[in-house]
């Protein structure tokens, strides 16, 4: 993986985890949204954070 | 160009026999098996297990917050890979004498650096251990009930407390332990106070770190104790308020 590349693990890891963060207090707090809608939001999240980790094997850090 | 006898694996631990890892192993395949087969709770009678708190949508993250401690890493270096087997012993050698390297935070393993980050998702998720603690003693409208199952509730957070704030990448980030010369910086002699009561938690912090573990699992079972009906819930205190 480049440096290119590497250095946009953190903002993938912070956007990702927020995304599954949220919808994950949505769901605590019995905050009403719809199904579908909570598990793309997840599934965006999940992927970014997957993609932050592969990004971030590259890394010299 | 001569060539050494050297046979280095990317991952040597599994073609040779080590007892230790392959055990790692397979309690790693039995407690993926038991989420799998038994299903996930979410709350019963109040009690909100600690694994769907706030959501099993998190779990990744605090995996990875587990899997990247420094606690977890010492022993899954020095016992399970046995690679290296302690800060001051040689590198591992293969079966015919051949030297491995330390491999530590590069490769796969880079993903450790990661931890740090990994610790503000546990930062923003204790909060909610302590409202499910709240909710177990108000869950019913008009009681205060406060019960044996409460009590393991606030022992669970306490300790993922404990765990979380005794962090390196904790010292590291909220208590100035990047500085090289506390009397040189605003405030230092307060931060040096606070540093010094943190560094005090670090020693501690494996001892946290496994603690917290089993009590999480501890108090999973116990709610799935009282879900299959064992009398194992006591109520100390009921009123009406």
């Amino acid at each position: 993986m480049s440096e290119n590349a590497t250095r946009y693990r953190y903002p993938l890891f912070f956007v990702g985890s927020f995304l599954m963060l949220i919808m994950a207090f949505f769901l605590h707090f019995g905050v009403e949204v719809p199904e579908l809608y909570v598990e793309t939001v997840v599934l965006i999240g999940f992927v970014l954070f997957v993609l932050s980790m592969v990004v971030g094997l590259g890394s010299k850090e | 160009m001569y060539k050494t006898e050297r046979k280095q694996g990317w991952f040597p631990e599994f073609t040779e026999l080590n007892w230790r890892f392959w055990s790692f192993v397979l309690l790693l395949v039995m407690s993926l098996g038991a989420l799998t087969w038994f299903p996930v709770i979410g709350t019963f009678e109040g009690y909100t297990d600690p694994f769907y708190s706030p959501t099993l949508l998190v779990i990744p993250l605090i995996a990875a917050f587990r899997l990247s401690c420094y606690a977890y890493r010492k022993d899954y270096y020095r016992h399970v890979f046995k690679h290296p087997q302690a800060c001051a012993a040689g590198i591992r050698e293969g079966k015919n004498g051949e030297s491995r390297g330390y491999s530590g935070e590069k490769g796969f393993f880079a993903l450790n650096n990661y931890h740090r980050y990994f610790l503000y998702v546990g930062l923003a998720i204790l909060p909610f251990f302590y409202y499910d603690f709240a909710v177990s003693m108000f869950y019913q409208p008009g009681y205060f009930i406060f019960r044996l199952g409460s009590i393991l509730l606030i022992v669970n957070a306490l300790l993922l407390t404990l765990w979380t704030i005794s962090c390196h990448a904790f010292r590291h980030i909220f208590v100035r332990g990047q500085l090289d010369c506390f009397s040189c910086s605003l405030g230092g002699k307060t931060m040096k106070k606070l540093y010094d009561g943190q560094s005090f938690l670090n020693r501690h912090h494996e001892e946290f770190a496994f603690i917290s573990l089993i009590i999480v699992v501890g108090v999973d079972l116990y709610i799935r104790a009282l879900i299959a009906g064992l009398p194992v819930d006591f109520t100390f205190l009921k009123l009406a308020i």
